[in-house]
């Protein structure tokens, strides 16, 4: 299955490829309570950035930024 | 293959093979499939195997589906007589027997079971494997054992008098072959000790609502009968993209949700959506068993559909 294991349930990987922006917006807020009954807003947007960061669009990209 | 030693059948003739008793106090059960449903002989090569095949059946969709009725008693045999036709001379020439008939009465499992049984009732393509006591029972074919024609017609429930009488749910069981229970019946001795009432289950009505939302559809599920939640059940194993099946409303295409997560609030789940109107149901008996809903031993679940509109976020 294309999802991901998060809090109470489970996300859909299509999701994830938007930006974090939209990935964040794109979820009902009635939606993410269910997902961490227990957390306050800004601890679930903190879950939500943190599950971003691991399966997000950019997640598994090379680091093309140009060392010196 | 393990179909039996106690197939009455007898090419030369023979008789006076001491295991081809049947007795209708024996009955005490039945399955009841559809035309084309047969344990292929593939399955028939163990009783494990044999019993895991028909498991799954009671799980399976469609036509593909068995039914198990347990817990049959008070049978009562009311086939006709033989119509023995005789010559000019008065001598027998020929004898018609009549298909076998049966009043049964079943274990009283409430209205909505009954009314279930009732959807058997005037169907052209029902079978039956005869449960005795140490068998199952059926017909051998050269790819696997089937069911015999049948008819199943529930009848008048009869309604117990005062408290503590039973309610009696009865119905008339009537197999097409004459000679289904002598010539053609084969069968598959249980091990020894063995209950199939224990190891075999069926499907559990479900009956879902539906709230919508914005962004989101809360669905509560509870079984029809006993009206437990599903909840306190299957609160994180429903909690899956894939118990569900969510269909667009006006074009029954199937839609992946978003989301899935359980709604520890209003005790059900929350399914995420874009804008629009959706028809939702449980996914198949199947499908939820290898979510660890409902099992082979113990049965699964099959919901109604409800539908839900779901407005922008």
């Amino acid at each position: 299955m294309n999802t991901i294991k998060i809090g109470t349930g489970e996300l859909s990987l299509v999701l994830f490829e938007k930006s974090e922006k939209e990935f964040l917006s794109n979820l009902p807020d009635a939606f993410k309570k269910c997902l961490f009954p227990t957390l306050t807003d800004a601890e679930i947007t903190k879950e939500l950035v943190k599950a971003y960061k691991k399966y997000g669009k950019s997640a598994n990209k090379p680091n093309t930024k140009k060392t010196k | 293959m393990i179909i039996g030693e106690v197939n009455c059948s007898s090419k030369k003739g023979n008789v006076g093979r001491p295991a081809c008793a049947v007795k209708l106090d024996h009955l005490v059960g039945l399955i009841l499939t559809f035309d084309g449903f047969e344990i292929p002989n593939a399955k028939l090569g163990s009783f494990a195997d044999m019993l895991e095949y028909l498991q799954k059946a009671t799980l399976a969709s469609g036509k593909d589906r068995v039914f198990y009725i347990p817990k049959i008693f008070g049978n009562e045999d009311t086939t006709p007589d033989p119509e023995v036709k005789q010559s000019g001379y008065g001598f027998t020439v020929k004898i018609d027997e009549k298909p076998h008939q049966f009043n049964i009465e079943l274990e009283d499992l409430g209205i909505k079971f009954y009314q279930n049984l009732r959807k058997f009732k005037d169907r052209k393509d029902m079978r039956m494997y005869w449960i005795d006591t140490t068998f199952i029972g059926g017909q051998q074919t050269s790819t696997g054992l089937k069911g015999f024609e049948c008819t199943f017609m529930p009848k008048q429930v009869k309604v117990g008098i005062k408290g503590g009488d039973y309610t009696m749910y009865k119905a008339e069981l009537q197999l097409e072959d004459t000679m289904a229970l002598s010539d053609k019946l084969s069968t598959v001795l249980f091990p020894e000790n063995f209950d199939l009432s224990v190891e075999m289950g069926g499907i559990l009505d479900v009956e879902l609502t539906a709230t919508g939302g914005s962004g989101i559809v809360t669905v509560k599920a509870k079984t029809w009968i006993s009206r437990t939640p599903l909840y306190n059940l299957y609160a994180d194993a429903l909690a899956v993209a894939g118990a569900w099946v969510v269909r667009d409303a006006s074009t029954n295409a199937i839609v992946t949700p978003t989301g899935v997560a359980k709604d520890t609030v209003n005790e059900g789940w929350a399914i995420s959506l874009s804008a629009g109107t959706y028809n939702i149901t449980l996914a198949s008996p199947s499908a939820l068993e290898a979510l660890h809903v409902g099992s082979l031993t113990s049965g699964g679940y099959e919901s109604n559909i409800v539908t839900a509109t779901v407005t922008t976020q």
